[in-house]
């Protein structure tokens, strides 16, 4: 008798299991057939979660036919000597399950976002394609509270980037005059970091080129009234490792454009000077309304 | 009654998944339920966690699973270092091998020590296998092009670091057991069921199946933890909190233990960082976050003891915070 309850139970918790695989494989599935995969995962990531889809349908067709056995205590039966059985209260047993079930449910239900010029606010816009960033090359750590201190960072400013120079010059070398050459550049998904990294860092070279540029619509909150930047997510993993990338764009075009409007900007390369730092900024003459990209990250090609 | 009673929920539960997937938001339209964009960003981001975890959870609990059904204890015992010291570098240098990150290291380690490893080699494996890691190496290369000794120290500290955590661990625990199941459980059995003739194929993916929900709890909760951080903190205002270096290597320390990122990813994370925090603070994020997390430590209680799991979160974190203060005032 109490053999035959105990089956029960475990056939119970492999029938469960069993709905929960299948339920992961659905979502991962869904994602790939509506294509919406690139808002969660970077696409050197795919083959990954690819196989993880592949092997909760494996599973969860196997636990399923295993759970209809009427032997399923004898065939579990090895000589781990561990109980399969879940532990604890019927409490704790339906809130593990609930918590496994969450996912699906959300990730099934709940319409599908790129993250948008909201977070955006929380995780700091870094101008330059990352140029700033770079521990080689000095920074003034006023960008965003205001503080003091600029003033003897900006002495440094001129042998550290020296120092840098050479090295930068190695990696960038060839694209530098490839660029420099064009007239017209055109900002691509495919070399928006690197063209807008050599745009700031060789500004001389570049100020009063034409350039073309798309991004999402976002404003820092001491911007005036006729400046936005054009703003990207590189996402390298996943979308907790996202940041933000972005080029400050200006003229009277730009001003009634609603945040999180994805937008191509043309227009004239201009130096500016915003938080103590010299960076590229875009005058714009023509903007256009664009569709949000299908994959809306940016991926650091390497 | 009651078997009727739980197959209906366990088709319920289908029956919801299908509906969810043939008719995704408008469900929660038909319902009349408006999400706050914020809320929806938690919930992208923690789906984009888990679909990155997945695989390599997957991928640790198969190898954890073949290694208990392939891998016997007497074949493990021939192939481990005799020595409790020496054995601490090479168990060091076999996380380096190992291209695998937090996620897919810790059921292998636990798996190890169930089949008779000592505990102090499983600590060194699974705190240098997610720091030295030929794509971890790689992605940190390139986040920090610009200032290489970022990656030396790195996958310095992660090599040292790891020895050293390994050596305090066998020093206060020795080669006892720490492990939540008994080792007696996992081989005193044996005897009993010799007789039971089941394949060896199928046994694994009974195993996989069960440490996957075994430890997918943590990891799912942990990941939404970690989302809701993620959309919330506001970044920006963390460098204004602290003046001294110390304090900033504290703070970098403490986000990379809530962020509970991927130490493959984690780099270009920091370098974002960089105008705000010094480079020695952004090192302490680097070598702390792969060692210690939220989502991991919520594994480590799953697996090892409560007191065990305390002692050795209070050794990693003294011990990274002393070394990279002392890196700071000796080489940089």
């Amino acid at each position: 008798m109490r053999n035959r309850k105990t089956n029960a139970s475990l056939q119970f918790h492999m029938f469960l299991r069993a709905i929960i695989f299948l339920g992961f494989s659905l979502l991962i599935i869904k994602f790939v057939v509506n294509d919406t995969i690139q808002l969660y995962i970077a696409p050197k990531m795919l083959p990954f979660v690819y196989f993880a889809g592949g092997c909760f349908l494996i599973i969860g067709i196997f636990l399923l036919f295993k759970s209809l056995s009427p032997k399923l205590k004898e065939d579990m039966e090895c000589n781990c000597g561990v109980d399969h059985q879940m532990k604890g209260s019927f409490i704790t047993k339906t809130c593990i399950y609930l918590l496994f079930i969450l996912p699906v449910v959300l990730g099934l239900g709940l319409p599908e976002k790129a993250v948008d010029s909201t977070v955006a606010s929380n995780r700091g816009v870094q101008y330059g394609g990352g140029l700033y960033n770079t521990p080689g090359i000095a920074q003034t750590d006023s960008e965003y509270g205001g503080v003091e201190g600029a003033n003897s960072v900006s002495d440094e400013e001129g042998t550290t980037e020296a120092d840098a120079d050479s090295e930068i010059m190695a990696i960038y070398g060839d694209q530098l005059k490839e660029y420099s050459a064009m007239d017209h550049i055109e900002i691509t998904d495919e070399n928006y970091l690197d063209v807008s990294y050599l745009i700031n860092f060789f500004l001389d070279d570049f100020t009063g080129k034409t350039v073309s540029i798309k991004g999402f619509v976002y404003r820092e909150p001491d911007f005036a009234e006729d400046q936005i930047i054009v703003a990207r997510y590189a996402m390298n993993c996943c979308v907790a490792d996202a940041s933000v990338f972005g080029t400050i764009a200006f003229g009277e075009q730009v001003g009634s454009l609603q945040d999180d409007t994805w937008i191509e900007v043309t227009g004239t390369i201009e130096e500016l000077v915003y938080h103590d730092q010299r960076m590229a900024s875009v005058r714009a003459e023509q903007v256009d309304k664009i569709e949000e990209p299908k994959n809306p990250y940016l991926t650091p090609l390497y | 009654m009651v078997t009727i009673m739980r197959d209906i929920i366990g088709i319920l539960a289908f029956l919801v998944f299908v509906m969810l997937f043939l008719y995704n938001t408008e469900v929660l339209e038909y319902f009349g339920i408006i999400v706050p964009d914020q809320w929806l960003h938690v919930n992208t981001i923690f789906i984009s966690i888990l679909l990155e975890a997945f695989p390599f959870v997957l991928l640790g609990v198969f190898t954890s699973a073949f290694i208990q059904m392939f891998v016997s204890e007497e074949t493990l015992r021939k192939v481990l270092p005799k020595h409790a010291y020496f054995g601490l570098i090479s168990a060091a240098l076999l996380g380096a091998v190992l291209p695998v990150c937090e996620c897919a290291i810790i059921p292998v380690v636990r798996r190890l020590i169930k089949k008779g490893m000592p505990l102090h080699f499983g600590v060194v494996l699974m705190m240098s296998a997610p720091i030295l890691n030929p794509i971890v190496a790689a992605s940190t290369y390139y986040a920090f092009q610009q200032d290489l000794s970022v990656l030396y120290f790195r996958m310095g500290l992660g090599f040292i670091l790891s020895i050293v955590i390994g050596f305090i661990i066998y020093r206060l625990f020795g080669s006892t057991n720490q492990l939540r199941w008994t080792k007696d459980g996992l081989t005193g059995a044996a005897g009993i069921r010799k007789s039971v003739r089941t394949s060896k194929v199928k046994q694994t993916f009974y195993h996989a199946s069960d440490e996957f929900f075994d430890m997918g709890k943590y990891l799912i909760f942990g990941a939404s933890l970690a989302s809701i951080v993620n959309v919330f903190l506001d970044r920006t205002m963390l460098a204004a909190l602290t003046s001294t270096e110390a304090g900033a290597t504290g703070i970098m320390m403490g986000l990379a233990f809530i962020m509970s990122l991927c130490s493959e990813a984690d780099a270009f994370v920091a370098s974002s960082f960089s105008n705000q925090f010094s480079t020695t603070s952004l090192l302490a994020f680097l070598v702390f976050g792969p060692l210690l997390d939220l989502k991991n430590t919520l594994l480590y209680f799953a697996y090892f003891k409560t007191k065990f799991v305390l002692i050795l979160m209070v050794t990693i974190t003294v011990v990274t915070f002393g070394s990279v203060m002392l890196v700071h005032y000796l080489l940089m």
